[in-house]
C-alpha cells in the first residue's frame, strides 16, 4: 500500500517462466477442482430442481463459472508466453526465487516461535509459581483471565516477534531495540487488555 | 425536495443524537481522532491511510461492537483517517523530499525545492489549502452524484445488468491497475473463488472446506484483508530492508520555514485548485485508477497551461497546488461507486465497505438511495428508509472531517516534520506485531491469525510477481454480491443458459468487458515484446 514499486533484482533473468507456470498451474487447478474437488466438497451440484420443480443453480454453479472464466485467461497467459518474441516472455512478471522462499521460511519460523512462546509462557509461569509455593493452581486455564498470567504469554511472544523482525531488518539487535519492542507490546496490552472489554489477547481465546 | 430535506435532517441528527433523542458526541469525537491519526500516519514515510485503516478497524470493532450504533463512530474514525492521511503525506514530501504517502510523491517535485528556497511554511500551507479544497470539492460531487447514479441504476438495471456491471468493473480494474492485466483479472477471479470457502447459497452445508469444521462459517473477512494488504506489504518491506543492507541515514535537518501563505496568494490559486480537483474527481470516480494517475495528469495539465512551464520542478506553488488538489479529490470521488453501486475502487474504500459489512445491517448499493415517503405511525414508529438516513449521516461526518482538516489539520501539519525521524526498520516490525494481534483479537482466536498469515503469503506472492492486489481484494469482497445476482438472474430467466445475454444493456457491458480483455492481450504482448 505504500505504492512503492517492488524491486526484485532477479526478475529480468528468471521472471520469464512465471507466465507459463501460472498459466499451466491455473489450468491444472481448474481441471482438478472441477473433476475432483468440487464433486467431493460441494453439497449440491451445478443445477438442481427446487421444490416447485424449477431449475435453480446449485452451490457448484458459481465456482464452476469462475473456473470457466479462469481457463481462457490461463490459455491467454500461456499463449502470450509462446507468441512473444525471443528474449521476452509475454506479460510483465516478477519473480520468486530461492532467496524469497528462504526469507519466507525465516519469517514463518519467527512467527511460529513467537506463537509457541505466547502459548507456553502462561502455563510455564503457573508451573513456576506453583513450584515456588506461591500459588496452588490447577493449570493455566484457571488464571487465563487474571493478571499477570493472562498477559505474560503475549508480552513474551510479542516482544520476541518484534525483536526477531527488527533483527531481520537491521541485521543486529541493540538493547534499545529490545526496550522498544517490550514497550510497544506493553502498549498493546494496555490498549487491548486494560482499555477494552470482552477482548482476549493471544493465546487466551484458545484456552 | 421536501422529502430530500427531511432525509438530510434525519441523517444529520442521527450523527449527534441517539435513537432515544439524547445528545451523542462520540461520532464527532471519533472523526477528530481519525483526522489526527490520519495526519500523523500520513506524515510517517512508509505508512499510508489504508494501512492505518486496516489496523484501526479491528480495534474500533473491539471498542464499539457490531450493533448499528457502532457504525457512525467506526466509520467516522475511518473517514477521518482517510482524509487526514491525504493531507499529512505532503509534510515529509515538502520538508525532506520523502513522501509520507504514495499520493504525495509528485508533491516532492515542487514542494521540496520550495522548502530548500526557505519557503517551507508557504509550501506546507499551499499543500494544506489545495488538498482540503480538492477534498471538499470531490465530497460535494459525491453528495450529488452518488444518489443520482444510484437512482438511475435502480430504475434501469435489473439482475443481469447488475451482474454484467460487476464483471465490467472487475475487467476495467484489471485493465487499468498494474502492468499485468491478464494476471490481474486472474487474481480477481481467484479472490472471488477464495471468498466462497465455507459459504453456501442453497442450504446444502458449507462448501470447499476440505472437511475442516473451523472453515464452516467462512473465512474471517477482516483478517483475510489485513493479511493480503498489510502483512504482505510488511513482509515485502522487511525483505527489501534486509536485502538493501543500508546503514540508517542520519536524521534529516528541517529547513528554514520562511513566510506564511497570504490570503491574496490563496485567491490566485483557486483556478489551479479547481482544475486539479476536477481531474482528481473524474479519475477518482472510476474504480481502480489511483491518486498517482490523477496527480500526474493534473501536474502535466497545469504545466502545459502555465505561462511559465519552466518553473515547474524548480519550486513553484502551482506544482504543489496541481498535485495536492487532484490527489485529495480522489478520496471523496472514490466513494461514488462505493455508495451508489457497492463497488469499491481503491484500498481506502475497501475498508469502508469492510466496516459496513462487519457492523450492523446497513449495506452500500443503489437500494440505499430509495426515497421512501416518511410516514409517522402514532404510538408505533416512523416508517422511512433507514439506509438513506445512514447515508446522509455518513455525508455529515465527511463534512465534519473536512472541517477538522481545515482547522486542526493546518495547525498539526506544521508540527509533523519530526515524524520523518522514526526509523522505518523499527516501525515495520512493530506494525507486524500490531497487525497479527489485531487479526487474533478481531476474529477471536488463532483462526483469524492463521487466516491473516495465509493471506499474507498470497499477497506476498502477488506483489513479488508484480500482480496487482486490488482486483484480488475487490473480487474477494464482491463475490457474494455477484453470486447472488448471477443466481437470481439465472433463476428469474427460468434456467436460460443465455440469461446474461438477453438484456441489451448487459450485452453492451459484456461486450465492453470482452473489448477490455482483447486490449489486455494486446497490451500484454506489446509489453512482453518491449520488456
Amino acid at each position: 500500500m505504500t505504492g512503492t514499486p517492488v524491486d526484485n533484482e532477479a526478475a529480468p533473468e528468471r521472471g520469464g517462466f512465471w507466465n507459463l507456470w501460472l498459466g499451466v498451474g491455473t489450468l491444472v487447478f481448474a481441471l482438478v477442482s472441477v473433476t475432483l474437488w468440487f464433486p467431493q466438497d460441494i453439497g449440491s451440484g451445478f443445477l438442481k430442481k427446487s421444490l416447485t420443480g424449477q431449475t435453480v443453480p446449485g452451490d457448484a454453479f458459481f465456482p464452476v463459472l469462475l473456473m470457466a472464466l479462469m481457463v481462457p485467461l490461463a490459455v491467454m497467459l500461456v499463449f502470450t508466453h509462446f507468441r512473444s518474441r525471443s528474449g521476452s516472455s509475454g506479460e510483465p512478471v516478477g519473480d520468486i526465487g530461492l532467496g524469497n522462499l528462504a526469507f519466507l521460511l525465516r519469517a514463518m519460523l519467527l512467527v511460529g516461535l513467537a506463537l509457541l512462546a505466547m502459548n507456553w509462557t502462561g502455563p510455564a509461569l503457573v508451573w513456576c509459581t506453583n513450584a515456588a509455593g506461591l500459588t496452588e493452581l490447577s493449570g493455566y486455564r484457571a488464571v487465563s483471565g487474571t493478571f499477570p498470567f493472562d498477559v505474560s504469554g503475549f508480552f513474551v511472544g510479542g516482544t520476541l516477534l518484534t525483536c526477531g523482525f527488527i533483527h531481520t531488518t537491521r541485521h543486529t539487535l541493540r538493547l534499545r531495540d529490545v526496550v522498544i519492542a517490550a514497550v510497544s507490546t506493553a502498549a498493546l496490552i494496555l490498549v487491548f487488555d486494560v482499555l477494552l472489554i470482552n477482548v482476549q489477547l493471544p493465546p487466551n481465546a484458545d484456552f | 425536495m421536501e422529502l430530500l430535506l427531511q432525509y438530510v435532517g434525519y441523517g444529520m441528527s442521527s450523527v449527534f443524537f441517539t435513537a432515544e433523542g439524547s445528545l451523542w458526541l462520540m461520532p464527532l469525537f471519533m472523526v477528530v481522532i481519525g483526522v489526527v491519526i490520519g495526519i500523523l500516519i500520513g506524515a510517517m514515510p512508509g505508512m499510508s491511510g489504508p494501512f492505518a485503516m486496516a489496523i484501526a478497524l479491528p480495534v474500533l470493532i473491539s471498542i464499539f461492537g457490531y450493533t448499528n450504533e457502532a457504525l457512525f463512530p467506526v466509520l467516522g474514525c475511518l473517514i477521518g483517517i482517510m482524509k487526514g492521511a491525504t493531507v499529512g503525506g505532503a509534510v515529509p514530501a515538502i520538508l525532506f523530499n520523502t513522501p509520507g504517502t504514495p499520493d504525495a510523491f509528485l508533491t516532492t517535485l515542487d514542494g521540496y525545492p520550495m522548502a530548500q528556497k526557505g519557503q517551507g511554511r508557504k509550501a506546507i500551507q499551499t499543500a494544506h489549502f489545495a488538498s482540503v479544497m480538492g477534498d471538499n470539492f470531490s465530497d460535494l460531487v459525491l453528495f450529488i452524484a452518488a444518489p443520482m447514479i444510484a437512482v438511475a441504476v435502480e430504475r434501469v438495471l435489473g439482475l443481469p445488468e447488475k451482474s454484467a456491471l460487476i464483471i465490467l468493473s472487475l475487467c476495467f480494474m484489471a485493465a487499468v491497475v498494474g502492468d499485468a492485466p491478464i494476471k490481474g483479472l486472474l487474481g480477481g477471479l481467484l479472490g472471488m473463488f477464495v471468498s466462497l470457502i465455507g459459504s453456501t447459497m442453497s442450504g446444502n452445508g458449507p462448501r470447499l472446506t476440505f472437511g475442516v469444521p473451523e472453515l464452516g462459517a467462512g473465512l474471517p473477512l477482516t483478517s483475510a484483508i489485513l493479511g493480503v494488504l498489510v502483512l504482505s506489504e510488511v513482509l515485502v518491506a522487511v525483505e527489501d530492508m534486509r536485502n538493501s543492507r543500508l546503514k540508517n541515514a542520519p536524521p534529516p535537518q528541517q529547513p528554514e520555514m520562511g513566510p506564511k501563505l497570504t490570503w491574496r496568494e490563496r485567491v490566485t490559486m483557486m483556478p489551479g485548485i479547481l482544475r486539479g480537483a476536477c481531474i482528481g474527481t473524474a479519475i477518482g470516480a472510476l474504480p481502480g485508477i489511483g491518486t498517482t494517475t490523477a496527480a500526474t495528469l493534473s501536474y502535466d495539465w497545469a504545466k502545459r497551461r502555465s505561462k511559465t512551464p519552466e518553473a515547474f520542478g524548480k519550486g513553484t506553488p502551482d506544482g504543489v497546488v496541481a498535485t495536492e488538489a487532484s490527489n485529495s479529490a480522489v478520496s471523496g470521488a472514490n466513494l461514488i461507486p462505493v455508495m451508489s453501486l457497492g463497488i469499491p475502487g481503491n484500498f481506502a474504500a475497501v475498508f469502508i465497505i469492510l466496516a459496513v459489512e462487519s457492523i450492523g445491517d446497513f449495506a452500500f448499493g443503489p437500494q440505499v438511495f430509495r426515497f421512501t415517503p416518511i410516514t409517522e405511525i402514532p404510538g408505533f414508529d416512523t416508517i422511512m428508509n433507514r439506509d438513506l438516513v445512514m447515508a446522509f449521516g455518513l455525508f455529515t461526518m465527511m463534512v465534519m472531517a473536512n472541517f477538522v482538516n481545515w482547522t486542526a489539520g493546518g495547525m498539526l501539519m506544521g508540527l509533523m516534520g519530526h515524524l520523518v525521524r522514526i526509523p522505518k526498520d523499527l516501525m515495520i516490525p512493530v506494525i507486524l506485531t500490531v497487525s497479527l494481534t489485531a487479526a487474533y483479537v478481531q476474529d477471536g482466536g488463532y483462526l483469524g491469525l492463521l487466516t491473516a498469515c495465509a493471506f499474507a503469503l498470497i499477497g506476498y506472492a502477488l506483489r513479488r510477481l508484480n500482480i496487482s492486489i486490488l482486483p484480488f481484494v475487490i473480487g474477494f469482497l464482491l463475490a457474494p454480491t455477484l453470486e447472488g445476482l448471477v443466481r437470481g438472474a439465472f433463476t428469474a430467466s427460468g434456467g436460460d443458459p443465455y440469461f446474461l445475454l438477453k438484456s441489451p444493456i448487459a450485452l453492451v457491458m459484456l461486450a465492453v468487458s470482452l473489448f477490455l480483455l482483447f486490449r489486455m492481450v494486446r497490451q500484454a504482448r506489446e509489453k512482453g515484446t518491449l520488456s
